[in-house]
């Protein structure tokens, strides 16, 4: 029996051959697909896919939005590698980058590998680590800027005690970066370590008890055996990570404003500088375009490795 | 998957997803303006807690009551993020209907059309008295012709000292020149191995605020009758013998005569480093008197105004800051009601007095609240410049603001650093 | 695996229990220091909203209140105006959750078992998009909203008002759907058993009606996952309603937290008890939520 015939009312054969045809049309894969797909793909073509070509036009014009974008050629890009400020911001999404990555990395795997044991309380732990990350930028960087704070803040009264004189934390422009670092790292521990804590559960266990009849010590184990078969995810996290702190605004805006005299001004800030400080939508989209680029080239090879992985 | 979700449950959701959407999209709008009345809203960035005390107590509700049916919302913010948040709104098309600035503001504004012209209000308006303003206010605010805002402030900085402090040193009297003041900062600089227990001269809190060295060095460029810009708008004129002059002598005050710290020493808590005698001598506005009325009574009787240095000119710098009305605003006659009665002479009063602001009305200078000190101030209005009218002032104030703060932390020479502020300067000139 | 790695680190019968026993011991030594350490700023923050202003400035650091001082929570509460940021977060976040939901699965079920001509070049036109972070299109997003035709004020071509700038839509437009969204439940239907379908369809129930009576009910465990990813990005977000919103009334919890007092960065018990009346609903949901979190979420993005 003709399944799709079988919930309408006429007897087989007594339909009328527009209705069989209808429902036929209103069954088949490609209009349930067309129905399924028709808003998301709608929304996510205005929302992700056109403002992406809209913005690389964008960064060819000078558009100060009152009057129609006129077209420069390449002048936002020169501006945006040969201006003092802007050059600096790259750098500064860079050493960002290089301080913050290695070291959250690194203890993201430890904590993760530490926690991927059934000891006595690790769901409570494991929760205790994930709490930065469901905690809002705004809400964390209140919580740092009290920390921070010159005079009765609670780091200052930490290194008293071993006899450091009080730092002015965020205002100090050899101290402003290392302070977001700092915040930063508190803040992604969590969430790096529930993907170590998903690729762990992949190497298998053999590996490790092998080793560990060989005489290798938890130590050697970890590093010459975990971190060796982990080396995709900790790619994979090594990029998330990097892509999240090309992203950071919040926390920037409510602690530094970019200072104190540019030394936490990173990409995001510059483009919100240029868009929403100076008006220069043309030179904002132009940095825009530099950080997508530098995000899909990570991306890209990220993708690459762990296609490598999956591979064989 | 072991409990299913019910399909009543999913038809909830999803009704409720789109009843919420009707809801905020529609329903949340901001109200419009009433018929019976004028809603105004106000943006406010000068804030600090005495001025919205008055604001929320006296001259909010006084308007309310000359203007029936009439009401005002205020939006406060702070400067650090109030140039953003005001460009947001102008590209975004909802403003506010008045709405302070800053001293850089006018010709920005004038610039992008943003403001309205004021000429035909006050031209007709002969009891708000706009003569009542000083001619070099409202030159500040004039831009070709157009009267784009209306002072509520001048922000005079002169030179505050603590007498007591000088008169342990020796001095009777406050320094009137470079010279007498470096004597003075040596005489009361007291150092504690690397760092300072007393600055003679204090230059500038440890702020990581741009404007933090930009501020001070600004009046010292005064003094040394340097300018920021060439009087044409078009070139930097930070290459010039003058500016070297300041930034030379900001440095040595730093690093050769070590009567100040750079960065700053840090006010305790409200104290400031005056009031907590960490410093003999600072730059600083009518706020000072306030803050030691408030926080430092013990130090009322030693700490006092005088007149600006003299070096190759007497000189300091006066911010303006104003009231404007957008040119969103749904009628500019009906907004300026509300502006002229925020700057209305007894109005003006309250909030001057709120806040300790030097007031910008020639009429206000006797007023109750202007103490003797604060008229030392007012003096120094004489001897004050404003800032270039040129409508971009605020991108360029950053080269400046980096390269100074490499110049005074010694990673650059003086004239190496002003070459470079000039440059970049300029070719932010040239690309307008 | 939970007997393996008991196996592994108990190493029971050994000669040496003592020895054996030590890198147990350090294990909880380094995680108990490390979650002390992410834990106080937490509980610094409350410890801090409970204090009476002379305790916070105090010349030596006090852990513990004398007393319990909700003053602060009140003051915070009504100067924030609390209650309305409570209101617009909680509409947009539930939109914003509702609808991810929604059109995550469709577009998943799509995806994940019907064909259709173009397919392939849909599915990776959205997965390339996946790599694009929303920072990046904040201009043409921003000119979007404003230009949005036929709302507020605007004509067909959205010119002459504001577009959807300063309304709570504005606010969700960008979070109606997420790419994640969709390869999540890409990914779930994928690993459904397909013979459960085929049973219902071989009993005449349509397309839409397997994906309906079938898949929905048992989408739980990816549909909590999503959700509670929606509500954290949605309740969390902090740049674009910084961009779209220009009044107060329209605040998200996160905008009216950052604007609170901020120039006189003194009154850090009331900014302290308002940091926390802003996570605190965040927290409780994730407690409850979390096993979403861990089964289902992350792991997928690795092998998406």
């Amino acid at each position: 029996m003709n399944p799709a015939l079988s919930k309408s009312p006429y007897p087989r054969g007594e339909a009328p051959d527009w209705r069989a045809r209808l429902y036929r049309f209103y069954n088949s894969q490609a209009f349930v697909a067309f129905l399924f797909l028709l808003v998301p793909v709608l929304l996510l073509t205005a929302l992700k896919i056109w403002p992406v070509f809209y913005n690389l036009y964008l960064s060819f014009t000078r558009y100060e939005l009152f009057e129609p974008p006129r077209f420069v050629g390449l002048k936002n890009y020169t501006y945006v590698f040969n201006n003092s400020v802007t050059r600096q911001s790259i750098i500064n999404t860079l050493l960002f980058t290089i301080e913050a990555v290695p070291i959250g990395t690194a203890l993201a795997l430890t904590i993760a590998k530490l926690l991927d044991q059934s000891i006595r309380g690790r769901v409570f732990l494991r929760t205790l680590y994930y709490l930065p990350v469901v905690s809002s930028v705004v809400v964390s960087a209140m919580i740092w800027r009290w920390i921070y704070s010159p005079q009765h803040g609670l780091l200052n009264y930490f290194l008293g005690l071993v006899g450091i004189p009080p730092q002015n934390w965020l205002n100090d422009p050899n101290l402003a970066l290392i302070s977001l670092v700092i915040v930063t790292i508190w803040g992604s521990i969590g969430s790096n370590m529930v993907i170590f804590l998903a690729g762990l559960q992949d190497i298998p266990r053999d590996v490790i008890e092998a080793a560990r009849v060989d005489g290798a010590n938890p130590l050697q184990n970890f590093l010459f055996i975990t971190v060796p078969l982990m080396r995709p995810v900790i790619l994979f996290v090594v990029v998330t990570f990097t892509i999240s702190i090309f992203r950071n605004f919040g926390l920037i805006f409510m602690l530094t404003q970019g200072g104190p005299f540019n030394r936490t001004n990173t990409m995001v800030w510059e483009v919100y500088q240029n868009v929403f400080g100076y008006l220069r939508l043309g030179r904002g989209a132009a940095i825009s375009v530099v950080m997508l680029l530098i995000v899909l080239l990570l991306t890209l090879i990220s993708f690459r490795v762990l296609r490598e992985r999956q591979g064989p | 998957m072991n409990k299913k979700l019910s399909r009543r449950d999913f038809l909830k959701l999803a009704a409720t997803s789109s009843a919420a959407t009707g809801i905020s999209l529609l329903g949340l709008q901001p109200i419009a303006a009433q018929a019976d009345g004028v809603e105004f809203a106000l943006a406010m960035v000068d804030w600090s807690d005495p001025v919205q005390t008055a604001f929320e107590e006296t001259i909010i509700p006084r308007f309310a009551e000359e203007n029936p049916g009439s009401s005002v919302t205020v939006n406060w913010t702070n400067w650090g993020r109030y140039n953003e948040e005001m460009t947001t709104a102008f590209a975004s098309g909802v403003t506010p209907d008045v709405f302070q600035g800053g001293a850089v503001w006018a010709p920005q504004m004038a610039r992008r059309n943003w403001a309205v012209a004021l000429n035909d209000f006050i031209s007709a308006d002969a009891e708000w008295d706009w003569d009542d303003f000083p001619a070099g206010l409202q030159a500040d605010v004039t831009i070709r012709g157009d009267i784009v805002a209306v002072p509520y402030r001048q922000d005079l900085r002169t030179l505050w000292y603590n007498q007591e402090m000088l008169a342990e040193a020796g001095f009777d009297a406050p320094p009137t020149t470079w010279e007498e003041f470096l004597a003075v900062a040596q005489a009361t600089t007291v150092r504690d191995g690397a760092g300072f227990d007393v600055e003679g001269y204090h230059f500038s809190d440890a702020s990581g605020n741009w404007q933090r060295d930009w501020q001070p060095f600004l009046m010292w460029l005064h003094m040394a009758d340097g300018k920021f810009l060439s009087d044409d708008l078009t070139t930097c004129a930070l290459d010039s013998p003058e500016a070297l002059t300041a930034l030379e002598w900001l440095v040595a005050l730093v690093q050769e005569h070590e009567v100040t710290s750079y960065p700053g020493l840090d006010p305790q808590g409200d104290l400031n480093v005056l009031a907590a005698r960490n410093a003999a001598m600072q730059l600083s506005n009518a706020d000072m008197e306030r803050v030691i009325n408030l926080y430092a009574p013990d130090e009322v009787e030693t700490i006092y105004p005088t007149l600006p240095l003299t070096g190759a000119v007497q000189a300091t710098h006066s911010w303006v800051n104003k009231f404007f009305i957008s040119s969103q605003t749904p009628d500019a006659a009906v907004s300026w009601g509300l502006l002229r009665f925020l700057t209305r002479q007894d109005i003006l009063e309250v909030y001057s007095a709120s806040n300790n602001n030097t007031p910008p009305r020639l009429s206000l200078l006797e007023a109750e609240y202007m103490s003797d000190k604060h008229k030392v101030v007012l003096e120094a209005a004489v001897y004050a410049r404003t800032f270039p009218q040129h409508h971009n002032l605020i991108a360029l104030f950053r080269p400046i603001a980096a390269e100074l703060e490499q110049a005074l932390s010694g990673n650059k020479a003086p004239a190496d650093a002003l070459a470079d502020a000039t440059s970049a300067i300029n070719e932010i000139l040239a690309d307008d | 695996m939970a007997t393996n790695s008991a196996a592994r680190s108990g190493h029971p019968g050994s000669f040496r229990p003592w020895e054996a026993r030590l890198p147990l011991l350090l294990t909880y030594v380094f995680l108990v220091i490390g979650a002390v350490l992410m834990l106080m700023p937490f509980a610094w923050m409350v410890s801090t909203s409970v204090k009476p202003d002379h305790e916070i400035f105090g010349d030596s650091i006090r852990w513990l209140p004398s007393q319990l001082d909700l003053q602060n929570y009140s003051d915070a509460f009504k100067q924030t105006n609390m209650p309305r940021l409570y209101l617009n977060t909680t509409v947009v976040t539930a939109v914003s959750v509702a609808s991810q939901v929604l059109l995550g699965s469709m577009a998943g079920y799509a995806f994940a078992r019907l064909h259709f001509r173009g397919k392939t070049l849909i599915f990776f036109a959205l997965l390339t998009t996946m790599m694009v972070p929303f920072e990046v299109l904040i201009i043409p997003v921003f000119l979007l909203i404003k230009f949005f035709p036929l709302a507020g004020g605007n004509n067909l071509l959205g010119q002459g008002g504001t577009g959807l700038i300063n309304t709570l839509g504005g606010i969700m437009f960008p979070g109606f759907v997420s790419v994640f969204g969709v390869f999540l439940f890409r990914q779930f239907y994928l690993s459904f058993p397909k013979e459960i379908e085929e049973a219902a369809i071989v009993d005449g129930c349509s397309r839409i009606g397997v994906y309906w009576r079938i898949l929905i009910p048992n989408s739980k465990p990816v549909m909590g996952t999503m959700a509670l990813f929606a509500f954290l990005w949605s309740w969390n977000d902090f740049l674009w309603p910084l961009v779209v919103v220009k009044e107060d009334s329209l605040k998200t919890i996160q905008l009216g937290l950052s604007v609170f007092d901020q120039e006189q960065g003194t009154a850090w018990a009331e900014l302290m008890a308002a940091s926390v009346m802003a996570v605190l609903p965040v927290i409780i949901l994730y407690i409850f939520l979390q096993r979403f979190l861990v089964s289902g979420g992350l792991t997928s993005g690795l092998k998406g």
